[in-house]
């Protein structure tokens, strides 16, 4: 709109110019308020008061009812207000990236490891199990026969 | 089967030992679980069988007493 002070373009969001910082609703009665009367130039007009006076225009603002329900502070996301175990795992990281997964793996490998050595140098099934058997400490014939 | 193991035992003399286990009566021979009779089982110093003959071949004996010979 333009300032009838000073004749520059000026915001309409504003109640005073941003230029010369004249009030916009002052002067001329270009903008002469239905509640003029009730409110000093340039005092901005309640929202609940407005739209009760109809200063809002039928049809675009919200319809006249309970004055609480007119503003009830700025709209607030249903996504942002979740639970946050509802909005996906910890941190985002997917289960196979889990700490716990790795160290589980580090010690079935390490048991594995172990076993395989355990069998190749002492187990086998047999190997050394005759030490008993051995005579004068070198290899030996064992010679099973039957008398009958 | 007696003369041939009796002439190789002379023959390693030093290098192999032999011990005679009666099938019966000793209990070596349940550990050895024994499927006939005769039965040569080769094992080295520590115990480990080397190798395992079932009946009399001259020449397998020749070779299980080389193999055991060889062995430490």
């Amino acid at each position: 709109m333009r300032c009838p002070e000073c004749g520059d373009e000026t915001s309409d969001m504003l109640t005073k110019c941003e230029w010369c910082g004249s009030s916009l609703f002052t002067g001329g009665g270009r903008h002469e308020s239905a509640f003029a009367g009730q409110h000093p130039a340039g005092e901005d007009v309640p929202y609940r008061e407005a739209f009760e006076g109809g200063l809002m225009g039928g049809g675009e603002g919200p319809p006249p009812g309970d004055p609480g329900q007119f503003y009830s502070g700025p709209a607030v996301s249903e996504w942002s207000t979740l639970p946050r175990s509802d909005q996906g795992s910890d941190s985002g990281k997917p289960w196979y990236l889990a700490p716990w997964i790795y160290g589980a793996g580090t010690v079935v490998v390490i048991a594995v490891v172990i076993v395989a050595l355990a069998l190749v140098n002492g187990g086998g099934g047999g190997s050394s199990q005759y030490s008993s058997l051995v005579v004068d400490g070198r290899p030996t014939l064992l010679d099973v026969y039957t008398d009958t | 089967m007696a003369p041939i193991v009796d002439g190789l035992a002379q023959q390693y003399q030093g290098k192999v030992s032999i011990r005679k286990i009666d099938a019966n009566n000793d209990p070596a021979a349940q550990s050895l679980n024994i499927q006939g009779v005769p039965t040569y089982v080769f094992i080295d110093s520590f115990g480990k069988v080397l190798e395992r003959q079932l009946g009399g071949d001259p020449d397998a004996l020749k070779q299980g007493f080389e193999k055991a010979a060889g062995s430490h």
